[in-house]
């Protein structure tokens, strides 16, 4: 199975897969329609990348109480069904990174698809390769890793009260 | 359905009300946004005679075209002005998220008139538009600033704006500076805000930004990176930033010691590689950019230590070589003082290098100096000038006045200015070559000596120049550093070329060298199409280039500033240059190079718009203005 492997120290802050994510997925640029977002640390660069990482134990499935969200078993991608979901926002709540992201914009959360296969248009648009596309049996680890990093840097980011 | 917002603000500080409007359809599509949406409304606003400093000047805001799309390097946009430090016209480009996120809050321009009673900052959430207090806020630099209104504010994401106390104390090489150390940059328009008692600008922006033809569009953004990531020049900016330019070869290219030579000895302590080995950290890029030409840095320990990015070449070879000071760390803490100051760092520099000269002559002494030591490489001392300029104390007050306002205080320095319109000189040294004929483009620039409104030897060796020209083979001449002919049309047809550019916010890194692979007039004008849904093709694009720049240049003229302003400093004007190998050019060569500039403008003699040209250009409206004969 393929995914993408997110390596923030590689991330510039461009945040060009914010505004092509929302692009192909809605023909409409604006972060807030991403399924992917960049918060931006401007002193030393060290920018927060938060996107699913399609977790092996995915704590959003679990909570999901309309059976909205399954894990395509082919692709290893955790698919939202838009409608089924309630948005209820239980698993924005469950995800340690928040990554089903809430916006009015939208009558349902955000939530990366791999652009359905193929190499998605976020990791096409990464020039600094904090984005690419990896085999999960290689970089399992490393997903851990980042679920990890990035969940503790979020806390400290919103510890108070901002977002 | 297109990706103007179509809507502007304007910002009434002395009665404290903002109103919201519609621009007008057919404004957008004449002047596109950035700097050319910029220059109308500053015409416009903007009467001759008025002083930069006074309520009577506007400071605007204009989001690029392309800001917010998914087009790599469109995320600039433009802040434009009546310049306290020229007396004309002033803009500049930055970048940055701050452009992107307006467009979100679905805003293209904001016009701020006035003055207000006192210190307020702007804070524009979506729909909602609030003037709030800054008292609070006055008198801290830009990052201190940045990180009060986030805490104020409660949200990580807003961007800000932000002017430091170089802006309030109307310091006229002032900037405002937005993610910590991208700047706007040259001719002070940071003390316009100063000026009107406004701290900042913040934004917020929720909104979607709609692409009039989506499936068009998808093409030209795949067809952008694909040619930005075969591009020899975005490469060569993206491994190294701008500090690749640095270099010590045979031609003389440094200014250094204020101008005095072109060759520093301590050139290998600022290249791309000694500050990527020694200083440089993570790259860091604007929205939308594919190259991220900016690095952090750290200067770990010792007297200099400190954080930043960005150490732009033009700004770090000013604490350089313009100096002559040898130590790169130095020179970063130099910049990020000044970013944090909220002062321009080529200027400062610069007017830091004409002191140095103004001492070594013994024009000045440690008597008008407060006693700091201003011999060529004493760093320390420049250090602490910028800090006296930033608050005027003492000698920095003099100095804070810039060059030529400061050459008026001290008595026979006026020889050693390096300017033009009262606006210092860029780091390049007009030596031989290409250098030599940048001359003409700094001297002519609607902003003063800078190379950001058309530069030399970009075009060369393209099919536009080819065409301008008159084919391949005249265009060959231009490669003869002592050939003077064909640089006037090309700038001409460069200034188009910029000026449009500027008004979509696209990165010159992704635009500036067609030759080596850049984008072009085609494939901006295709952009162009397919967001706004308006054909527009590489002749149309020109086209609103040259009004672009001749509102400029209009502006400049209705304000008394003429031919005479068009003009090189006197240390550069050396009879028989060319043939005597000697850099600077020969008073001769350069008027027949002005005379053909003026010419392929459609401009006459005196660098005045002709009535034909501006009927062509449809500027009627400016005709009237500045046509009286």
């Amino acid at each position: 199975m393929k995914l993408i492997k997110i390596i923030q120290e590689n991330c510039t802050g461009c945040r060009l897969c914010e505004a092509t994510c929302s692009f192909t997925h809605f023909r409409k640029i604006s972060p807030e329609l991403s399924r992917i977002r960049i918060f931006k640390e401007e002193e030393y660069g060290n920018h927060i990348v938060i996107m699913c990482s399609q977790c092996e134990e995915a704590p959003c499935i679990e909570v999901c109480p309309t059976e909205a969200l399954q894990r395509n078993m082919e692709s290893g991608v955790v698919m939202l069904d838009i409608n089924e979901c309630s948005d209820c926002g239980e698993c924005t709540e469950a995800c340690p990174i928040g990554a089903p992201f809430i916006t009015n914009l939208t009558d349902h959360p955000l939530k990366c698809d791999l652009c359905g296969g193929g190499e998605p248009e976020c990791v096409q648009v990464c020039d600094r390769q904090a984005l690419v596309v990896e085999d999960t049996s290689v970089d399992a680890a490393h997903r851990k890793q980042y679920m990890e990093t990035a969940s503790e840097q979020l806390t400290l980011r919103l510890g108070d009260g901002k977002k | 359905m297109s990706d103007w917002t179509g809507k502007r603000l304007r910002v009434y500080l002395t009665e404290g009300k903002v109103v919201t409007e519609e621009i007008p359809q057919d404004e957008l599509q004449r002047y596109l946004g950035g700097l050319g949406l910029g220059a109308y409304v500053l015409f416009n606003e903007v009467k001759p005679g008025v002083d930069p400093l006074g309520p009577e000047n506007v400071f605007i805001i204009t989001t690029g075209l392309f800001n917010g799309t998914c087009l790599p390097c469109s995320g600039r946009w433009s802040i434009t002005s009546k310049s306290p430090q020229t007396g004309g016209y002033g803009d500049g480009s930055i970048g940055g998220d701050f452009g992107a996120e307006l467009k979100y809050a679905g805003i293209d321009q904001v016009v701020i008139y006035g003055k207000s009673p006192k210190p307020v900052y702007l804070w524009i959430r979506n729909d909602t538009i609030e003037l709030r207090d800054a008292s609070h806020l006055w008198g801290k630099d830009t990052w201190e600033t940045h990180d009060d209104i986030v805490d104020e504010l409660g949200d990580h994401e807003i961007k800000t704006t932000i002017i430091g106390p170089g802006g309030e104390n109307l310091v006229r090489t002032a900037v405002i500076v937005t993610g910590l150390a991208r700047t706007a940059g040259r001719g002070g328009l940071g003390a316009v805000l100063g000026s009107k008692n406004v701290k900042a600008v913040a934004v917020r922006g929720k909104g979607a930004i709609e692409i009039a033809d989506p499936e068009g569009f998808d093409q030209v953004r795949r067809l952008f990176y694909q040619k930005l990531q075969e591009s020899h020049h975005a490469i060569e900016y993206r491994k190294k930033g701008t500090l690749s330019i640095t270099r010590g070869s045979s031609d003389g290219f440094l200014v250094t010691r204020n101008g005095q030579t072109g060759y520093f000895d301590g050139w290998k302590n600022f290249t791309a590689s000694t500050f990527n080995e020694e200083f440089g950290t993570k790259k860091e890029g604007c929205f939308s950019c594919a190259i991220s030409c900016g690095t952090h840095y750290v200067v770990k320990d010792g007297p200099y230590a400190c954080t930043g990015k960005s150490p732009e070449f033009g700004a770090i070879a000013k604490y350089m070589s313009a100096i002559g000071n040898d130590d790169l760390a130095a020179a970063l803490y130099a910049l990020t003082l000044c970013n944090k100051l909220g002062i321009d760092a080529i200027s400062a520099g610069a007017i830091i290098g004409f002191a140095m000269e103004a001492w070594e002559k013994g024009l000045i002494t440690a008597n008008e100096t407060d006693g700091v030591d201003l011999t060529w490489g004493n760093v320390d001392a420049a250090i602490e000038m910028t800090r006296k300029m930033a608050y005027r104390d003492g000698f920095g007050d003099i100095l804070a006045e810039g060059s030529r306002g400061a050459a008026k205080q001290i008595k026979g320095s006026e020889d050693y200015l390096l300017e033009a319109k009262g606006l210092e000189w860029i780091s390049t040294f007009p030596g031989v070559g290409h250098e030599r004929g940048r001359l003409l483009a700094l001297a002519t620039s609607t902003r003063g000596a800078d190379h950001l409104k058309g530069y030399m030897g970009e075009l060369v060796g393209t099919q536009l120049a080819f065409d301008a020209i008159g084919g391949e083979e005249r265009a060959a001449e231009l490669y003869d550093p002592s050939n003077h002919q064909g640089r006037g049309t090309l700038l001409a047809l460069q200034n188009r070329m910029r000026a449009a550019t500027d008004s979509l916010g696209m990165c010159w890194f992704s635009a500036e060298l067609q030759m080596l692979g850049d984008l072009g007039p085609d494939e901006l004008a295709r952009g162009i199409s397919v967001v706004t849904g308006m054909e527009v093709d590489r002749d149309r694009f020109m086209y609103l280039g040259e009004r672009a720049h001749n509102l400029q240049k209009a502006f400049n003229i209705r304000d008394g500033i003429g031919r005479s302003e068009d003009a090189v400093p006197k240390k550069f004007l050396v009879k028989n240059a060319d043939t005597e190998g000697v850099p600077g050019i020969d008073p001769d060569k350069f008027n027949e190079m002005l005379d053909e500039y003026y010419d392929s403008s459609g401009w006459d003699r005196d660098g005045i718009p002709t009535l034909s040209k501006l009927v062509e250009l449809e500027l009627d409206f400016v005709a009237e203005q500045i046509i009286t004969k």
